[in-house]
């Protein structure tokens, strides 16, 4: 057991962190070349971006509650807790910088044990708020897929089995197996980033830039769409 | 091959073989020629499924049916990119053969896409920040190419590109003449002695107008409120007899129609030498105007658009348009157009010219950029035969609003909110009657004296020319 939690927390989380570094690297890259073209495009074209508009677009959509109201209340609150624990626990637990001292001579700043301990448990109790909130209401069922479901879970699974590691006395199975779970669940996630929706972890910023450019529509396009599909003679 | 009774909404026959194939080839067609790949490819990454959009939907909070939801509305679009146009969803389908896009997804898109009235409101409260309302666009014009297009829409585009009177209405040029004429002689009433004209073919004019078409066969006081306006003012304007309709329905249905309404414009204000495009009230034939001349004119090429309310507003404040504060006594609300309003461009404007005239001037909740639509928006209200769902599910909301107000006039600066308002309060029974800004404005305006040598001068009183920002 002491090997795999070994192999779980060395090479594998270096090669877990590494998918996560290039897919990013790619994701970014790949967005980053689609917004040039656009932009490239829309300069040629004579068009000024609206940047101002862009940057007020991505706070007001940074909102926890929008002023519009009523934007489904309990699932903003829920979803904001998720979001700090989510964010905040991961890189600023004590356990883990230890960790990375150890590892790579890198640390920083960690959170006091006890706001970690209760951000953690915010961070559970929110995210199976979430999960009742997307079973238990009709229309988030009706447009869920099974990666919202399992996505969800995932992230559960590295809370509980690290906030059951630092309180054995509530734990009821083997530290070292739960370390393990905890290790294996924290390294996939790390692996799924850039492949799920998840990874609006380095898209999100840019969200309101595609809205932007995407109405910036092409001069012309509609003839050659209408060449390409044979019908620019055709009357409407 | 024909399909008349299969959509809510009808439409001309169109080939029914290989829908999939040919609604793939336009797809992409589409995405080759357009910006619109890179924020599929995105949107189709980040898409969260919260549902939260559900708090913001008129249509899916009337209605309550899980596919109003827009999130699910933008879905059936993405999984077609998804499975066709990524890597990812190509080897999915290598691997196992998943969602080949069938005759029954088009259906639903068909009736999916043309249930959404675009007001953009859901596009506040996504927090993955995807524009539902970009996503109805595209799927619609991908849907027209391949035929599914309702056939009100398609007839007027048809009447307007091909036709011998180049407008939506279909109204000859002598009947326009005519009912200009007819405007001039009630205007004479009103203002005795005031040569409040309606220029037609006037070259080089600062303003080319164009109005919504439908606004001389329907809205006289609109137009005479208009023009009285612009006679207050002293703007040499025009109104051109090569094309007369500010109406563009490519914003509902298809890019290419919106580029060629948009250049067949652009030509008559070249052909009469104009400087800035003014649009009547009407909140989609402003934006389609406004975004259209950016998209799809070349710069050396563009003009300047304008909204009637902004000149009407920016002349206002510059002391040369006068107005008899508190002269509309009966409480008066005003409707957010969502073409004009949920981007923040006229939401104040016209508000302070009501405060001003209206004794008793009352806001709805929400109002302005989170406005409720009509219900009659991405081009439905055109569509007679969806008249149930406009009254019952997209304009429910709207309904309930204004007799929240109590107010006796609700001012609805727009064409297609006119349409779709008056139908509604009637339906709803709401004791309230629908209006337009300008046809308050006419009760109010103050002309002052008569301008000397009367009736030999098409000036007004004022000289000076407004300045109007953004123009």
């Amino acid at each position: 057991m002491e090997h795999w939690l070994h192999f779980a927390r060395g090479p594998m989380f270096v090669a877990a962190l590494a998918v996560l570094g290039l897919g990013m690297a790619r994701l970014v890259l790949l967005n980053g070349a689609s917004l040039a073209v656009m932009l490239h495009r829309t300069r040629s074209h004579g068009r000024t971006v609206a940047w101002k508009r862009v940057l007020h677009n991505t706070f007001l959509a940074l909102r926890p509650f929008p002023a519009s109201g009523g934007a489904r209340p309990w699932y903003s609150l829920l979803s904001l807790v998720f979001h700090l624990g989510l964010l905040l626990t991961p890189l600023f637990l004590a356990a883990h910088i230890v960790l990375l001292e150890r590892g790579f001579g890198v640390g920083w700043w960690a959170l006091d044990p006890v706001v970690a301990d209760w951000l953690t448990l915010g961070t559970i109790v929110s995210a199976l708020g979430l999960l009742f909130l997307r079973v238990g209401s009709p229309l988030s069922r009706a447009i869920s897929r099974p990666q919202d479901y399992f996505l969800l879970l995932l992230i559960l699974t590295p809370f509980v089995t690290g906030y059951l590691a630092m309180h054995p006395l509530l734990n009821p199975w083997d530290y070292d197996a739960t370390m393990l779970v905890h290790v294996l669940s924290g390294n996939l996630i790390l692996g799924l980033l850039p492949f799920t929706k998840l990874s609006h972890v380095a898209l999100l910023p840019v969200a309101q830039v595609f809205g932007e450019i995407g109405w910036h529509l092409r001069p012309k396009a509609g003839e050659f769409v209408a060449q390409v599909l044979g019908k620019e003679n055709q009357p409407i | 091959m024909a399909t008349q009774a299969k959509y809510s909404f009808h439409t001309e026959p169109f080939p029914q073989e290989e829908r999939p194939r040919r609604f793939l080839e336009a797809f992409a067609a589409v995405l080759q020629h357009s910006n619109y790949g890179p924020v599929l490819d995105y949107y189709t990454r980040v898409s969260a499924k919260c549902s939260r959009c559900t708090a913001t939907c008129p249509v899916y909070q009337a209605s309550g049916d899980p596919r109003d939801i827009p999130c699910h509305r933008t879905e059936l679009l993405l999984a077609v990119y998804r499975r066709y146009f990524t890597f990812s969803g190509q080897l999915k389908a290598r691997l196992y053969d998943s969602s080949r896009l069938t005759d029954a997804a088009i259906d639903e898109m068909a009736e999916e896409f043309w249930r959404c009235t675009a007001c953009k409101r859901c596009k506040s409260s996504c927090p993955m920040g995807l524009d539902h309302a970009m996503i109805t666009h595209l799927a619609r014009w991908i849907m027209a190419e391949i035929g599914i297009v309702p056939k009100a829409l398609l007839v007027s585009v048809r009447e307007q590109l091909e036709g011998r009177t180049h407008n939506t209405s279909a109204i000859p040029v002598s009947a326009m003449t005519d009912t200009c004429e007819f405007l001039e002689e009630e205007l004479q009433e009103l203002f005795p002695g005031h040569p409040i004209t309606f220029p037609i073919d006037v070259p080089e004019a600062d303003y080319v107008f164009f109005p919504a078409v439908s606004d001389y066969l329907l809205e006289a006081d609109t137009l005479m409120g208009n023009a009285a306006v612009l006679y207050a003012i002293g703007a040499k304007w025009t109104i051109g007899t090569g094309n007369f309709d500010g109406i563009n329905y490519g914003l509902f249905y298809s890019d290419r129609m919106w580029e060629r309404i948009i250049r067949a414009q652009v030509a008559e204000i070249k052909r009469l030498g104009g400087k800035v495009m003014l649009i009547g009230e009407c909140g989609h034939a402003s934006r389609s105007a406004k975004e259209g001349m950016q998209c799809f004119i070349p710069p050396e090429e563009r003009v300047p658009v304008l909204n009637i309310m902004e000149l009407t507003h920016a002349a206002f404040k510059a002391g040369t348009l006068r107005l008899n504060p508190g002269v509309i006594a009966e409480r008066t609300t005003y409707h957010d157009p969502c073409n004009i309003a949920s981007n923040g461009w006229i939401v104040d404007q016209p508000r302070e010219l009501l405060r001003h005239i209206c004794a008793d001037f009352v806001e709805m909740t929400p109002r302005g950029t989170d406005n409720y639509c009509c219900g009659g928006g991405g081009g439905s209200v055109s569509i007679d035969e969806i008249k149930r769902f406009r009254m019952y599910i997209g304009g429910k909301t709207k309904a309930e609003q204004v007799r929240a107000t109590g107010a006796k006039y609700v001012v609805t600066p727009c064409a297609n909110c006119k349409k779709q308002m008056g139908e509604l309060l009637d339906e709803h029974k709401v004791d309230c009657t629908r209006i337009g800004l300008h046809d308050l404005l006419l009760k109010a305006i103050e002309l002052g004296p008569l301008p000397a040598g009367e009736g030999t001068t098409d000036k007004g009183p004022a000289e000076q020319r407004p300045e109007v920002e953004g123009a």
